[in-house]
């Protein structure tokens, strides 16, 4: 069979290197180069790269797979359009941040309220954007968050859902709920509800690193799998080691399911 | 900065009303000046309303009513010069009791009265009209000439347009004084003076305040508030007509309208506010409107919801006005609590003739244009290839969701009446409208805003006002 796997991290180089031994399998991603959120340089996915390079796999990087009819797959990239006919989709396109309206939180919507994803982009760049943040959620993108801004000297309030093990000097609070944002140009506090006592916070900045959600951006792929889809979205992994592992095990699964390998 | 020699129109406010009519008037020959005290065009209510060009609001006779329905017709043709995503879809209200179904009856009346198309119709044609409506509606009205429209691009498109044939924009800038004299009036904003011949009065919730300034008459105004849900494509895609509420004897009710995105909106509530600035939204409003949508069009339920908002309506003790001032000779107020929009083309004609009777000499403008530059998207282009071919940065998929390129962005910035903020960015490609709301662009974006606008990552503007870092 030829087979697409859209999206190059550690999920998608796990499923595309599991698929290879038996398939002609296409790797796709958006970016120029393969690692996704874990980086191109991170040992690991070199590796990974360089086994589904031996295993003769195409790699379509730098453009981004944008409709998926069943049988064909429109990709875009700076060069031009191509249509890829396939027999499978195996979609590895990662995960994000929920969103404010996904956790619940209602209120004001001014400026300084940012998903995690786009707060890390830019604390890696070492600039120092809030002085004193609320942040939401307790996975590894909050605490990349909090590690960040803690390093240049900013405070941080985590909202979490179980109280965890600190060595920072962070305000921890638990059971947080109606959450609310409050400002008019900027944010300027934060409100929730905790064991039925109203909360509030001044904050200069508040961050979404609340629960791992899939994305969904591929036209034709965009909820729910089907025969001609696949999903590979990890949002329990914490390592690339796992993330490519639960990739590899998700293309077994489906191997087997399609009566083992042909 | 203080001009010598007088302009001949200062328009007061940058939304949808206010640069409509700026466009009218730009391709004259009189010199515009139009002043915004936000950081950009369609701000508040013009950004934040349900994108519905009605057929129908108020009642028969009125000059609403006139202006709707000289406007209504053009919508093809201006959203075709303008380059603006409309599509005259229709609407379906709908009755779920008996009691509704007699107020339908009232309505359907109404609506004729107003010389607008529209027919009662049975539970089955309704269904078969609109298949995800309620099996429980009970009878229908069928509106064939609503339609949908981005109320934003509408008001960025006619802001380009003016500002093409010679309109200028001053941003930032809020007015604190106006005097007369037998030249005009001058105008003292916080950034300088500006001597003109006329003044239009389209400053939303603010045009009492203005009016006030310039000892013109008493006009009430106050926002309404508006809570909105906006469900995922997933949804919205499958909705091929407005749904409305039957209205009520407060209210034109709660609606499930499909938006140009592709997405659906959900919306709005109403409540009369005193604060300006609460556009909050709430939880228990929020489940209400959930509630009543699912009631229109029960598989909402399963819709994803990607984002809730609130925005101000400039409502007052008239709904609607569109008239020079009583005492002053040379001012002319415009405000519009729900359907500037769908007035805004006629609007500016009329506004034109009004200035004309007061005394504006002006002939149409031999150089003007009325047709802005097409700007192709690549998410509903039906030839990609030959896009990125035309130039390569359509390649470049920037907000993965709504697959907005950045060959779309650059023409934000370059555009006569230019993206300075991540908002406005969003407001005129749609980057960040998705179901990730942001998480996988706005990083890039912000970088884009910044070196367009001379900033750096900390200082870029997110909103209209906020800053992205503290």
């Amino acid at each position: 069979m030829r087979i697409a796997v859209v999206g190059a991290g550690p999920s998608g180089l796990g499923c595309a290197n599991e698929l290879a031994r038996n398939h002609d399998v296409i790797l796709i991603d958006r970016l120029p180069v393969v690692g996704g959120e874990s980086g191109w340089r991170e040992t690991s996915v070199l590796q990974y790269a360089s086994k589904a390079h031996e295993l003769g796999i195409l790699f379509e990087l730098g453009s981004m797979a944008i409709r998926w009819d069943g049988d064909n797959l429109l990709i875009v990239g700076p060069l031009g359009t191509k249509e890829i006919a396939v027999d499978h989709l195996f979609f590895a396109g990662g995960v994000r941040p929920a969103t404010s309206a996904e956790i619940g939180i209602s209120g004001d919507r001014p400026a300084g309220v940012i998903p995690a994803s786009v707060a890390l982009h830019l604390l890696e760049s070492e600039v120092q954007l809030w002085k004193n943040a609320i942040v939401i959620g307790d996975g590894q993108l909050a605490h990349k968050v909090i590690s960040a801004i803690t390093h240049y000297g900013g405070s941080c309030t985590n909202i979490v859902a179980d109280p965890t093990e600190t060595n920072t000097n962070n305000r921890q609070i638990t059971n947080a709920r109606k959450m609310k944002v409050h400002g008019i140009s900027r944010v300027d506090k934060f409100e929730c509800e905790v064991n039925g006592e109203n909360l509030q916070f001044e904050c200069d900045g508040i961050i979404l690193a609340g629960p791992l959600i899939p994305n969904r951006n591929l036209e034709g792929a965009l909820m729910d799998p089907s025969k001609s889809v696949t999903f590979v979205q990890d949002v329990n992994g914490s390592t690339p080691e796992s993330r490519y592992e639960n990739g590899s095990s998700v293309a077994r699964n489906w191997i087997k399911s399609q009566g083992g390998n042909k | 900065m203080s001009h010598a020699n007088p302009v001949d129109v200062v328009i007061i406010g940058g939304g949808v009303l206010g640069c409509a009519i700026a466009e009218r008037i730009s391709r004259t020959t009189a010199k515009v000046v139009l002043i915004e005290a936000e950081s950009d065009v369609a701000e508040h209510a013009s950004k934040g309303n349900a994108g519905v060009a009605v057929s129908y609001y108020g009642k028969p006779g009125s000059q609403q009513t006139d202006l709707i329905n000289a406007s209504n017709p053009l919508w093809e043709a201006i959203t075709h010069r303008l380059n603006v995503p409309y599509r005259r879809i229709g609407g379906l209200m709908v009755a779920l009791t008996d009691e509704e179904s007699q107020t339908l009856e009232e309505t359907v009346a109404e609506i004729n009265a107003c010389g607008v198309n529209a027919q009662l119709i049975s539970r089955a044609a309704a269904i078969n009209l609109e298949p995800l409506v309620t099996p429980k509606i009970i009878s229908g009205i069928n509106m064939p000439d609503e339609g949908i429209i981005d109320p934003i691009r509408l008001t960025t498109a006619y802001a380009s347009l003016a500002a093409t044939n010679g309109t200028q924009f001053r941003f930032n800038e809020r007015v604190i004084a106006i005097n007369h004299d037998e030249n005009g009036s001058r105008i003292t904003t916080n950034l300088g003076q500006i001597r003109t011949r006329f003044i239009v009065n389209a400053a939303g919730v603010q045009a009492g305040k203005i009016s006030e300034l310039a000892g013109g008459e008493t006009l009430k105004m106050y926002p309404r508030k508006g809570q909105y849900i906006v469900l995922d494509r997933t949804f919205g895609q499958n909705l091929s007509k407005i749904i409305f509420s039957t209205h009520s004897a407060h209210t034109k009710g709660s609606n499930v309208v499909p938006t140009t995105h592709g997405s659906a909106l959900l919306g709005p509530t109403a409540l009369d506010l005193q604060n300006l600035d609460d556009k909050s939204t709430d939880t228990e409003t929020i489940e209400w409107i959930l509630e009543n949508a699912i009631k229109l069009a029960p598989s909402v339920a399963d819709a994803a919801v990607i984002k809730t908002f609130a925005a101000n309506r400039p409502a007052g003790d008239e709904a609607h006005r569109l008239r020079m001032d009583k005492n002053i000779s040379n001012l002319l107020h415009v405000t519009d609590r729900s359907a500037g929009v769908s007035i805004s083309p006629a609007a500016g004609e009329m506004v034109l003739q009004l200035l004309k009777v007061a005394g504006l000499d002006v002939e149409v403008s031999k150089d003007a244009i009325d047709m802005l530059p097409k700007v192709a998207a690549l998410r509903t282009s039906t030839n990609p290839e030959e896009l990125i071919k035309s130039d390569h940065l359509y390649g470049q998929v920037v907000c993965a969701c709504e697959h907005i390129s950045a060959a779309e962005i650059k023409a934000s910035f370059e555009d006569p009446v230019p993206a300075t903020s991540i908002d406005g960015v969003r407001k005129r490609t749609g980057a960040g409208y998705g179901r990730c709301q942001g998480s996988l662009c706005m990083a890039g974006i912000s970088f884009l805003t910044a070196t367009s606008t001379g900033k750096g990552p900390d200082s870029v503007l997110q909103t209209s006002r906020g800053t992205l870092g503290s």
